[in-house]
């Protein structure tokens, strides 16, 4: 699926076939994942069309700031992790490396953050069994923890190839598409459980 | 450091993190009016555009194949459309 090619939007006639980040794999597994978040985003949609009432007073239970502050953390680890991307392309492996390690630490700040909020939830006795609102709320945000957890391990990996200076390509690219997707997907997951009432 | 912090992708990421904010301003109006189908729906449109942001610049779908953007956008109206239509069902 890969294949060298230019960078930029204008194109010269000649020019090699425009490539996939990454590979192939990787997107199919992107493409799977938005599938089955889609799918869990009209399940949540339909559930609240049910129940609005209790839906909307449940969501003011959250605190929109720590979305907010959650939402900064992932989307400044993504610039992070890009920039990474674009200094290893540059053969500036050292300076790639500070910009992952920063990324992964903006990534484990959510990590925390994210945990103390389930904390303090579940300390106010708001839990999975709660209602309706709250089972989403914990289904959704647990499996896109998981995928945070996940990346963090792929990060890691990406880390040891540029620390042995000899990195491919390819599995840079791999790591910082997946990571990009984990902070598109709390994107969407803090404008419907956060934000929207 | 500093030619990769004057690039497209952190003016980006500024753009990203303003929309945030307009974002959760547009929540707590939304709030206060109990609810309104015209700011869910700005609500959501911000947040497409965020993550049409992340696709096209951190990921970059940009310069990618066709058919990958034109997969990445037709998700998105897909989302947008499917949400909308499911809110505004039982509003």
């Amino acid at each position: 699926m890969r294949a060298s090619g230019m960078t930029g939007e204008n194109r010269p006639a000649n020019a090699a076939p425009r490539r996939v980040p990454g590979d192939g794999s990787i997107w199919v597994f992107v493409f799977g994942d938005m599938v089955i978040f889609s799918a869990y985003f009209s399940a949540y949609m339909i559930d609240r069309g049910h129940n609005r009432p209790l839906f909307v007073e449940s969501q003011r239970l959250l605190n929109q700031n720590i979305g907010v502050i959650n939402t900064l953390l992932l989307l400044t680890s993504s610039l992070f992790v890009a920039l990474s991307v674009q200094a290893a392309k540059a053969a500036d492996f050292r300076l790639a490396l500070r910009f992952l390690t920063g990324g992964a630490a903006f990534g484990i700040g959510f990590v925390i953050l994210k945990s103390c909020e389930w904390y303090l939830k579940l300390s106010h006795g708001l839990s999975l069994g709660t209602n309706a609102f709250f089972m989403h709320y914990y289904m959704m945000t647990g499996l896109h923890f998981f995928h945070v957890l996940l990346g963090l391990v792929i990060l890691f990996v990406v880390y040891r190839e540029l620390k042995a200076q000899t990195p491919r390509p390819h599995v840079l690219e791999i790591g910082a598409t997946y990571w990009h997707m984990v902070d598109f997907l709390w994107i969407l997951i803090f404008a419907l459980l956060y934000l929207m009432r | 450091v500093t030619p990769y912090l004057r690039n497209p992708m952190t003016y980006t990421w500024a753009f990203l993190a303003i929309a945030t904010l307009i974002g959760l301003l547009l929540g707590h109006d939304a709030d206060a009016h109990q609810g309104s189908t015209w700011i869910t729906a700005a609500i959501l449109l911000i947040a497409v555009v965020k993550t049409r942001l992340v696709m096209r610049r951190f990921m970059e779908v940009r310069s990618a194949a066709t058919w990958l953007k034109w997969a990445c956008d037709t998700w998105l109206v897909y989302l947008f459309a499917m949400v909308l239509y499911l809110y505004g069902k039982n509003f």
